[in-house]
């Protein structure tokens, strides 16, 4: 079913509505929760609230685009649940993607001076000012939380390449935020 | 701020960047653009050299067809004035007896309005001093302007498929040139010299003044002067031209 269909029994307010967005997007949120949360009955337990977030949303919500909007519910939700101040709870793709992008922080950035979703707008100028190959291989990094092998296979590239490009984004992202926070 | 706080700004992305990085999937390589410009630039070297190689030859061919861009207007006026004076030059000095005829050939073709002859029709349009402006070039007259022979100071031949040149003087020279004016040329036919194929003489007459007037005898069967039109040969006439240059040549 098109996404226009589904988002349309959103706003009937049928039930089917769900049913068709867990048919179409089930196992893709599923698998995004997955790489947050390591027990597999958490990661349902985030995807079922996702679908709740998305009944609760549409209408008056209408999301172009439809997958993101639902991946974002899930994203944020797996965030909230993720208990980020023990490592042993976290799955181990969480704690090397956290090291990764600590990377990326300028020295002594003040917790409290830039809440997650100023941040979140900072990224968005970034993301659109780099080059459409970087972004895509630091999207699926770092928002998908694809590991490295699975962007290289992705993109039909090397490892290396990936992690070259990966390692130069991050660069680049640290320049910004350290030049971005003295204007914050 | 920890690096967990940025992992979980990612979060507030916009959607469209969010589809993006999902809806590229297995689009293929992805090519850095700075590659893909090398890589354009590279293709169009090499068609560049490939095309050279191969149509370069073929140019060269065209360009011997239609003429070289040399200009001998001074030697048009000064060859169109002396053939008035032309003395015939002896057949003695060639054993073949290859050389053409006089006179009569010419008389024949003056005939004939569709027929052009080197001896012949060139001059009368001089004596008419009709609207013929030799001082400006071969376009303004049709026909071959005969070569005035006591004016030939050396004749240069080469030969497309033998590839060498060969320098003759004196009466060698002059019965070349005899043999020219007393070819019979059609003006009108209907085969393309440009699309026929065959070896071509380069016949280059230098004057005593200096000039040069160049030909090309393409085929036994085309004719023409430098920069000017086409003419048709006799096969005939056009073979004994051959067989006059292979003695003069090549003997």
């Amino acid at each position: 079913m098109e996404d226009e269909a589904i988002i349309a029994l959103y706003f009937a307010r049928s039930d089917s509505a769900i049913t068709e967005t867990s048919a179409k997007y089930g196992g893709k949120l599923q698998r995004l929760s997955e790489r947050f949360l390591r027990a597999k009955e958490d990661a349902e337990e985030c995807v079922n609230d996702t679908y709740l977030g998305a009944w609760n949303a549409i209408p008056p919500q209408k999301p172009l685009h439809f997958f993101a909007f639902l991946a974002k519910l899930c994203r944020n939700i797996a965030c909230n649940r993720l208990d980020w101040l023990n490592a042993k709870k976290r799955s181990a793709e969480v704690v090397s993607l956290t090291a990764e992008m600590a990377e990326c922080l300028p020295g002594e950035m003040d917790d409290e001076a830039m809440d997650t979703r100023m941040l979140g707008e900072l990224l968005n100028g970034f993301l659109k000012a780099l080059p459409e190959d970087s972004r895509l291989i630091f999207m699926r990094r770092y928002w998908y939380m694809d590991s490295v092998k699975e962007i290289a296979l992705r993109y039909k590239m090397g490892e290396s390449r990936v992690k070259t490009s990966l390692h130069r984004t991050r660069q680049k992202l640290r320049a910004y935020l350290e030049k971005e926070d003295f204007s914050v | 701020m920890k690096g967990s706080t940025l992992l979980a700004a990612m979060s507030y992305v916009d959607d469209a960047l969010v589809q993006e990085a999902e809806d590229r999937l297995p689009a293929g390589k992805v090519i850095p653009l700075h590659t893909v410009r090398w890589a354009a630039a590279l293709a169009a070297c090499v068609c560049i050299l490939v095309g050279w190689a191969v149509f370069a030859p073929a140019l060269q061919n065209a360009a011997n067809f239609s003429g070289g861009g040399k200009s001998s207007t001074a030697a048009d006026t000064t060859a169109m004035e002396a053939t008035n004076e032309a003395a015939p030059v002896s057949e003695e000095s060639f054993d073949n007896g290859a050389a053409p005829a006089e006179g009569g050939a010419e008389e024949e073709a003056a005939a004939e309005s569709s027929v052009l002859t080197g001896g012949a029709q060139a001059p009368a349009e001089s004596a008419d001093g009709a609207e013929i402006d030799r001082g400006t070039g071969k376009d303004s007259y049709s026909g071959i302007i005969p070569i005035s022979i006591e004016a030939v100071r050396e004749l240069r031949v080469t030969h497309s498929l033998a590839g060498r040149e060969e320098t003759y003087t004196g009466a060698d020279a002059a019965a070349v040139a005899e043999y020219i004016n007393g070819l019979t040329l059609t003006e009108d036919f209907d085969e393309n010299p440009n699309e026929s194929v065959g070896g071509t003489y380069t016949l280059e007459f230098e004057m005593e003044d200096g000039t040069t007037r160049i030909f090309y005898h393409f085929g036994n069967a085309f004719f023409c002067e430098e920069d000017g039109p086409w003419y048709r040969m006799e096969y005939e006439e056009a073979a004994r031209l051959g067989s006059l240059l292979g003695y003069v040549i090549f003997d």
